[in-house]
């Protein structure tokens, strides 16, 4: 679609000009604050760059305070839902791409419907659950929770990846000797690597972020995550935005790592999706 | 290596019955080819006997086992598929090795049956390559030696051909054929092209929309086709079909009747048949178009050119008889030219009577 | 082989094809089951004791409340002020959300559309935002309201839009378009990826052709890019809308419901009640209203769509 004219083309840059500030500006703000000495912080109010940088709320923040404490708790619990949720979505999503049956459409349905529903809704509940089970105040309880919650968006985005794997590879598997699972681990599986590590990636990221969750069925610093972790910091120390900001940079920094990587397939991937509608 | 017995064999998708009834015996060594167009059922019938796909009714022995409820990887059959289906992440060797490995074979002697497999298929070179690093005909190669390694029962092609050129098929026939002789395995194999289905088969099952329409050798079908089907699938450039009228003739001693062949006001010919024609007289009339002299000079029939195909080897020409198309194929080079008027002589008894509706062969 | 042992040989057989049969249907199951199971524990079983939830007093403060009230929440919930005003929230969210987003993201896309040096790198930043967490985006756009450290006050100042450097999450009245910003600034980059992503897969020559017939760029627009994308539209737009409605992170974060329960959407006003107050009961009340709202949401979405194919 070629537009004439050197006034398109003006207008076409100065508006992408604008989207980029709009992005970037919030997160250009949240630096530089994390790198303003303390006395200069409310001094020079709004400056567009601090006169004099400084690492010391970095350096505070990791050395002295409990973010150390929340960035591993986020990890751990992360990391642990990415894992056990990529297991049982490669497992189902080879259900649904493999299989027609009777109880599918149940099933699917059934997922469909988890996503669709305010996860609020069940806060409650949920906590009442845990509670006596121990799993309040613990990273097993949200890592249970939070695998239920990614699992059936996991188990379509696996679905899509063995969608593209010829079914005649499992059959000359199983009429080699394999029965069904044997050919599901030996051959198929190392295909799908790079969707087992989308999916692991994308759980992750969704784990991560989360809030409310963590919030509710957490009441103890020992087991916050991340997020809980901030949120308390910054209702107990609301005047230090120094630190804050440091902490909320250090909080980018996985997430924003994996999302370089990965944008470019995004569009790729929701092209083929997004026509499927 | 084993005999194949199928009887009766039926299998449905929900309210679609897309085999009916199938019936075959296969020898122990034989080369029998399922030849069909897309549809007819020849993939469901060969995914049936690996066990791919479960039966709905009937029975598949192989041997004197039945094999209906066995696991594909129980029923000790080897399968090319048309997409070769080898193993993307695996050597070649790797790929050849599989089957054995799950066998639990030792590894020496995994070693010598591979390379044994590849000597035959002159594939040495490639061991240890990877299958996108190999050309069409090499990964058809592969795919075979993967098959034989495993010494099955039975051979089962999915079209292995389809996705080569031309060229490349008409070498991987011979390969594929010879291979077959020397080891004698039973086998058998789906082709939508009956080239490959008259120059591989020790026999051919033509089928159409899940039926078994003739099982014969490929002279059977061609000389003596069972129904219309048959007789306009087998044999290029195909059987010409023109709408006639049988008039009898004055009896001859017998049980069979005479008629003439009447196409318009044009007589092709007379024929003799046991079974009685229409009451209308109503018949389609086959003859091929290699039967057909041109240029005869005795009792010729008029007809006017539509159109020439030279083929290199012969001149197919497309010609208007009695308002109706007739093909002749000829490897005379004639001095004719579109429009131009020629006369062309039938043998009677190259003439093939079918029934217009069924399409049934009229003895 | 006698024909007494011929019919023992038969039911041998027709137990193990029985069993076999048995065993390959099971294999689907088999597959899905940890997941379903996981769900049903997790997700389900909640659900339905959350529901019940709304009919029974239900604190966490007090070990011994827990009785059948019947619809006395309800009740409760009609008079309550604050749910209504929730709900009138949760409406000028949603609209003001979506739209905003679904606008700017369609701008962005059709900008990222044409070819131009550096898109590769413009497009990642662009697409930046998305991958900030809900809860940092929601801290980052509070601190950048907030007079003490934030421009944004002093700006909105000069621009005349507000009479003094305040914060705007502290005043009832406009406070809700500061989570409105903090979620159009994040929601833009996922419309902009799908929109671009349909727009990519519009084929070329429709365009060429219809340039060749004389169509302007406003009718190509018109004629050709907004049908074809219409479809992909319609349904990001109705799912978002569902999603965008139950976000409750940004306000959660940015104003806890405040000033005074003004920029309560349903969903965060469930999480207070239940978080804050402790009133798992009452919680669950609105959470059923709410539920009740999303499902004749989807009932109307589904006759719409069954009027329109049929018309067409």
């Amino acid at each position: 679609m070629e537009l004439q004219g050197k006034w398109s083309w003006a207008l076409h840059y100065f508006l992408l000009a604008v989207f980029v500030i709009f992005a970037l500006f919030p997160l250009f703000w949240l630096l530089k604050v994390s790198i303003t000495p303390n006395d200069l912080l409310y001094g020079e109010g709004v400056r567009l760059w601090p006169s004099r940088s400084t690492f010391e709320h970095y350096a505070s923040v990791i050395a002295h305070s409990q973010f150390p404490l929340f960035f591993r708790n986020s990890v751990i619990v992360a990391a642990t839902t990415a894992i056990f949720s990529t297991l049982l979505a490669t497992a189902a999503g080879y259900g649904f791409s493999r299989f027609q049956f009777r109880g599918k459409y149940w099933i699917v349905g059934l997922m469909l419907v988890t996503q669709m529903f305010p996860l609020v809704m069940i806060i409650a509940p949920i906590f009442r659950l845990l509670k006596p089970l121990g799993l309040t105040n613990s990273l097993t309880g949200l890592v249970i929770v939070y695998t239920a919650f990614n699992v059936p968006f996991a188990s379509f985005l696996m679905q899509s990846f063995f969608d593209a794997i010829p079914k005649d590879l499992e059959e000359a598997a199983m009429l080699d000797g394999a029965n069904r699972f044997a050919a599901f681990r030996r051959i198929i599986v190392p295909l799908t690597l790079p969707g087992l590590a989308a999916t692991l990636g994308f759980v992750f990221t969704a784990a991560w972020s989360e809030l409310l969750f963590a919030l509710m069925l957490n009441s103890s610093s020992a087991t916050s995550t991340f997020p809980v972790g901030l949120l308390a910091f910054v209702s107990k120390f609301s005047v230090d935005f120094g630190q804050m900001m440091a902490a909320g940079v250090l909080a980018l920094l996985p997430v924003c790592i994996f999302f370089v990587f990965i944008q470019r397939y995004l569009v790729q991937g929701l092209t083929a999706g997004a026509v499927k509608g | 290596m084993a005999a194949i017995r199928i009887h009766d064999l039926c299998k449905s998708y929900g309210d679609s019955e897309v085999l009916r009834s199938i019936n075959l015996d296969i020898e122990d060594g034989e080369f029998v080819v399922l030849v069909g167009p897309s549809g007819c059922g020849k993939s469901t019938l060969l995914r049936l006997i690996a066990g791919l796909e479960a039966i709905t009714s009937g029975e598949i022995r192989i041997g004197d086992r039945v094999i209906n409820d066995l696991a594909p990887k129980d029923r000790d059959v080897a399968m090319v598929f048309q997409s070769y289906a080898l193993y993307p992440h695996m050597t070649v060797r790797e790929n050849m090795s599989f089957s054995l490995k799950l066998r639990g074979m030792s590894k020496d002697r995994i070693e010598a049956a591979v390379q044994a497999a590849a000597e035959k298929l002159e594939i040495q070179g490639l061991m240890e390559r990877k299958p996108r690093a190999l050309s069409g005909g090499q990964r058809q190669r592969v795919a075979m030696g993967r098959a034989m390694v495993r010494e099955p029962k039975a051979f089962l092609f999915d079209e292995p051909l389809s996705n080569l050129d031309a060229r490349l098929r008409e070498q991987m026939r011979y390969e594929i054929r010879k291979l077959q002789r020397d080891l004698g395995t039973t086998s058998i194999y789906v082709t939508h092209d009956q080239i490959e289905a008259m120059t591989m088969a020790d026999r051919i099952v033509a089928m159409h929309e899940g039926i078994a329409q003739q099982i014969g050798t490929p002279a059977d079908l061609y000389d003596n086709p069972a129904n219309l089907f048959v007789a306009g699938f087998i044999g290029a450039p195909a059987m010409n079909f023109l709408d006639a009228t049988l008039v009898p003739e004055p009896q001859t001693p017998g049980n069979a009747s005479l008629s003439r062949v009447m196409v318009g006001r044009e007589r092709l010919g007379t024929v003799q048949h046991t079974q009685a024609a229409r009451q209308d007289g109503r018949v389609t009339v086959g003859i091929r178009p290699e039967r057909i002299v041109v240029g005869a000079p005795s009792s010729s029939l008029a007809t006017q050119i539509d159109l020439l195909e030279p083929t290199g080897l012969g001149t197919v020409l497309h010609l208007r008889l009695a308002g109706q198309r007739i093909k002749v194929f000829t490897t005379e080079r004639l001095e004719v030219g579109v429009k131009d008027a020629v006369s062309i002589a039938i043998v009677s008894s190259d003439l093939l009577l079918f029934d217009p509706d069924s399409g049934v062969r009229l003895r | 082989m006698t024909a007494q042992a011929r019919p023992m040989q038969r039911r041998a057989i027709w137990r193990r094809a029985y069993w076999r049969r048995t065993a390959v249907a099971a294999e689907p199951y088999l597959y899905t089951l940890p997941s379903v199971l996981l769900l049903c524990a997790v997700m389900l079983v909640p659900l339905v004791i959350g529901l019940t939830y709304a009919f029974h007093d239900v604190r966490l403060l007090d070990p011994m409340s827990g009785e059948f009230i019947g619809l006395e929440h309800f009740r409760e919930l009609y008079a309550d002020p604050a749910f209504w005003n929730a709900l009138r929230n949760t409406v000028t969210w949603t609209v003001a959300s979506v739209t905003l987003q679904f606008g700017l993201g369609l701008i962005l896309a059709l900008l990222l559309n044409r070819l131009f040096p550096g898109r590769a790198l413009v497009q990642l930043l662009v697409f930046l935002p998305w991958a900030i967490p809900s809860f940092l985006s929601g801290l980052n756009w509070a601190w950048l309201f907030n007079p003490v450290v934030g421009p944004l006050p002093y700006w909105l100042k000069a621009l005349g839009v507000m009479a003094a450097a305040d914060n705007l999450l502290s005043h009832p009245r406009h406070a809700l378009w500061g989570p409105i910003i903090a979620n159009v600034w994040w929601g833009i980059p996922f419309f902009a990826i799908t929109l671009l992503a349909a727009l990519q897969s519009i084929p070329a020559d429709i365009y060429e052709a219809a340039a060749i017939d004389g169509a302007g760029p406003w009718v190509r627009f018109r004629r050709i890019t907004l049908p074809f994308l219409a479809p992909t539209m319609a349904i990001t737009i109705l799912l978002r809308t569902v999603w965008i409605a139950n976000f409750a992170d940004l306000i959660v974060i940015m104003t806890k419901g405040g000033p005074a329960d003004s920029t309560q959407i349903l969903s965060s006003y469930i999480f207070t009640q239940a978080f804050q107050r402790l009133d798992f009961g009452y919680a669950s009340a609105v959470a059923t209203v709410l539920l009740a709202l999303l499902l004749a949401y989807a009932m109307a979405l589904m006759v719409l769509r069954a009027v329109l194919m049929r018309r067409s």
